[in-house]
């Protein structure tokens, strides 16, 4: 191994220098600097980017590259040999002492770099030792003695957290113009490392908490055929003000779907709560009138209506019933929602009329329920606002385009019907653009048993 | 211990999506698994055919695109059952996401390219149809995978598809391609970019074995087609109301059943031919054009559409968009014979 002729990038050249080399060496300097920092800038994972760091690294500068990073419980040391660029090795270890005298509880103090040498009789001096651990790390660099060590601090941001170990073979070590270069380098990687580092870090909060807010997984339900698509504004998070529900048991079951004034986390907010409040009320009365009355006056329960914008919403609440022929009957209640459209086998779509004052607006409301039977192969389709409301380079979407397309879809089930509108909406809205609203849609029907 | 899939488990399955009837699908799917039939050949011996001919039935004009849909979320279901009964691997090979580009609604293919590998040793996360390449960067700082596998089945996804990789590389991951769009040969794929190819699931997970763990950005191409495909694009509404003007007119005049059977794909054709152009141009590869032109003339004819509509289509293009876009007219002369 390393019998090849290595030369590292930027490398002095020996003897008399003229102008034009210097330039040269300084131009290669400045071009790997800029290619590095472009990599290492183009992810926000921390295990990425420490696997870019060791590849702009080695061999470009180095034969052979360690960084130590700390853990949760100790520290991590992670290294590459330039015969073996794709393999990672990995060691787990205890967090050094800070202040130690050799080690890299001395560059962690002090956030100085050091150089070390290692003889060629395979003597380890001490100060090696505690740099780089035994066993397959120690190894690596052992197979290129004797060699020069140059550990780096990686600081950012006022922080010393890790540090950057090169080793290069004889005769080829750190002139004082190399050490510049890899501390340029060096603090270029731990601006990297740290800012994902804190990305990763608001990125777990932000997904724990986005999870317990994403739509729900559907029931099984082997009486009623549902299906659901839901595209939030705030695509990356998938959360948004729309939210739908399906609970119940099998002949009797409850669908809801609503849509929340605001978008993004805030109202994704509420949607959790109008979820677990539309839940908890149907303990206890599961009439679609009765649910919404509750989560009408959930919203004005409390004093705390700091944010008054953010707490109105609109939903559909519906119970079916469902025979063994395939046909249901749907009881429907609507608290200011666009009206669900019913899809019947033969192609005919209608509207169904049923209305009802927004949640949120007045703690008195009462609600009405429209009752609406489906006969086998139909379906009733629900939707949010953000499916009318899409905007094209040809005008809203509208409910007279989303009835005809329904239409075409009679009797194909409410997953291709689900689906269809999905992807005609976001068609509609063009590429590149992100929907503007949160768009959902939800189709069931009768399944014949 | 291998059981093959019999032709009559074929035959129901595509009895099942004809009727559309998910139950029936999932019931034999799930009847074949407990059988001892590899999930892989559940898969990519019985879904993967039965789903082809329900395209090749929609492009000939058996099957309405509303049929086409509910017999592909009967599919759909027969491969959420199969990737229930693939247990998640305890020791992954490693870690694949798989996306559809922006703009591509058939990911049946991916979803299917998901299981097959979890089956054969990935973890996967599958990202759904149509993942514009913003939101999949956001998807690859919190997931980190060691590779992303991209599907694309029709041209008009390559352009959408090539970012994809960008943003991919850009995050120093390294792509795999595959999918009708990319072609028989890894050569578009090469051409965008993409790290490797492949041509069937079977084959993704040899190549992905194969691939080297860091990506370093791709460059920008270069080539004129890629100026050309921009500009393409950037006219493409302009463009695609010009050329169906004209193309309806040329037709027109070639006899009284000229515009026949192009009432409702008359649009769509014209889409289509822009988008296999572009997609041409973007991949510097002459062959898109010519597939995109034999796709469309065999959805043509069986539309009972008049057998110059293609042709004059072609000579339109070739008026309307090749007379400024000289790498354009050049392909589209190749693909007129």
């Amino acid at each position: 191994m390393f019998e090849q002729p290595v030369r590292y990038v930027a490398q002095t050249p020996s003897g008399q220098l003229d102008d034009s080399t210097l330039l040269a060496t300084a131009r290669e300097r400045a071009a790997h600097l800029a290619d590095a920092s472009k990599q290492l800038a183009g992810s926000l994972n921390p295990d990425r980017t420490l696997r870019r760091a060791l590849h702009v690294t080695v061999p470009a500068v180095a034969d052979w590259a360690q960084v130590l990073l700390p853990t949760r419980t100790g520290v991590r040391f992670t290294a590459v040999r330039a015969d073996e660029r794709d393999r990672l090795v990995t060691v787990d270890g205890s967090r050094p002492v800070l202040g130690e005298v050799s080690g890299h509880g001395r560059i962690l103090a002090t956030g100085r770099h050091e150089l070390m040498h290692v003889m060629a009789d395979g003597h380890v001096p001490e100060s090696v030792a505690a740099t780089v651990p035994a066993g397959p790390l120690r190894d690596g660099v052992l197979g290129l003695r004797p060699a020069d060590l140059l550990v780096l601090p990686l600081t950012a941001r006022g922080t010393t957290f890790g540090t950057l170990t090169l080793a290069r073979r004889k005769g080829r070590g750190f002139e004082p113009e190399d050490i510049g270069f890899a501390l340029e380098l060096a603090g270029r990687i731990a601006v990297a490392l740290d800012t994902a580092r804190v990305y990763a870090e608001q990125a777990r909060v932000a997904e724990v908490l986005a999870a317990s807010l994403r739509a729900p997984v559907l029931p099984d339900t082997p009486d009623l055929a549902v299906a659901a698509r839901m595209r939030a504004a705030m695509h990356t998070a998938e959360i948004g003000g729309d939210f739908f529900d399906v609970f119940g048991e099998p002949g009797d079951w409850s669908v809801l779907l609503g849509d929340v004034a605001g978008k993004g986390a805030e109202a994704a907010i509420l949607t959790g709560q109008a979820r677990h409040t539309v839940r908890g009320a149907a303990f206890f009365d599961r009439t679609p009138a009765g649910l919404l009355s509750v989560l009408n006056a959930a919203l004005f329960a409390g004093g705390a209506r700091s944010e008054p914008a953010t707490r109105f919403l609109t939903a559909v609440c519906a119970r079916v019933t469902t025979a063994p022929d395939g046909s249901a009957s749907v009881l429907i209640a609507s608290a200011g929602h666009p009206q669900p459209l019913v899809v019947r086998k033969s192609g005919l779509v209608e509207e169904v009329p049923v209305k009802g004052l927004l949640c949120g607006a007045l703690p008195t409301a009462r609600y009405t329920e429209v009752r609406q039977e489906l006969a086998p192969g139909d379906m009733m389709l629900l939707f949010t606002d953000g499916v009318p409301d899409a905007i094209g380079s040809d005008g809203r979407f509208g409910i007279g385009r989303l009835s005809q397309l329904a239409s075409g879809y009679a009797g194909s089930g409410p997953h291709a019907l689900t689906e269809a509108v999905d992807i005609a909406v976001a068609e509609h809205s063009g590429a590149g653009s992100s929907p503007t609203d949160d768009v959902a849609v939800l189709a069931f029907g009768g399944v014949r048993q | 211990m291998t059981v093959a899939v019999t032709d009559e488990a074929r035959e129901s399955f595509t009895k099942a999506l004809d009727a559309a009837d998910r139950r029936v699908a999932v019931e034999l799917v799930s009847a074949l698994l407990d059988d001892g039939v590899d999930p892989l050949d559940v898969l990519l011996d019985l879904i993967t055919p039965a789903q082809q001919v329900v395209g090749e039935l929609w492009q000939s004009g058996e099957y309405t695109v509303a049929q086409e849909h509910a017999a592909t979320a009967v599919s759909e279901a027969a491969v959420g059952t199969v990737g229930a009964w693939i247990p998640e691997p305890l020791e992954p090979l490693g870690y694949a996401v798989v996306a559809c580009a922006e703009r591509e609604w058939h990911a049946l293919a991916a979803r299917i390219v998901a299981e097959a590998l979890r089956h054969l040793g990935w973890r996967t996360t599958y990202l759904g149809a149509s993942t514009p390449a913003q939101h999949l960067a956001g998807y690859l700082h919190r997931l980190d995978p060691d590779v992303v596998a991209v599907s694309c089945s029709m041209p008009a996804s390559l352009p959408a598809a090539r970012r994809i990789i960008e943003a991919a590389a850009e995050a120093g991951i390294p792509t795999l391609a595959g999918g009708r769009a990319f072609g028989t040969g890894p050569a578009r794929a090469l051409a965008l970019g993409a790290s490797g190819w492949a041509s069937s699931p079977r084959e993704a997970a040899d190549v992905l074995a194969q691939l080297r763990p860091v990506a370093e950005p791709v460059p920008a191409l270069a080539h004129a087609g890629a100026d050309e495909q921009a500009e393409l694009l950037l006219r493409n509404r302009e463009l695609a109301e010009r050329v169906l003007t004209s193309w309806l007119a040329a037709l027109a005049e070639t006899g009284s059943d000229g515009l026949a059977g192009l009432d409702v794909e008359a649009d769509y054709a014209v889409d289509h031919a822009l988008h296999a152009l572009a997609a041409a141009l973007l991949t510097d590869d002459v062959t898109v054009l010519h597939e995109g032109r034999d796709w469309l003339s065999t959805l043509l004819a069986a539309r009972g559409c008049h057998r110059d509509a293609v042709p004059q289509l072609w000579a339109v293009l070739g008026r309307v968009a090749g007379s400024q876009l000289p790498v354009a007219s050049k392909l589209l002369r190749q693909t007129t014979s």
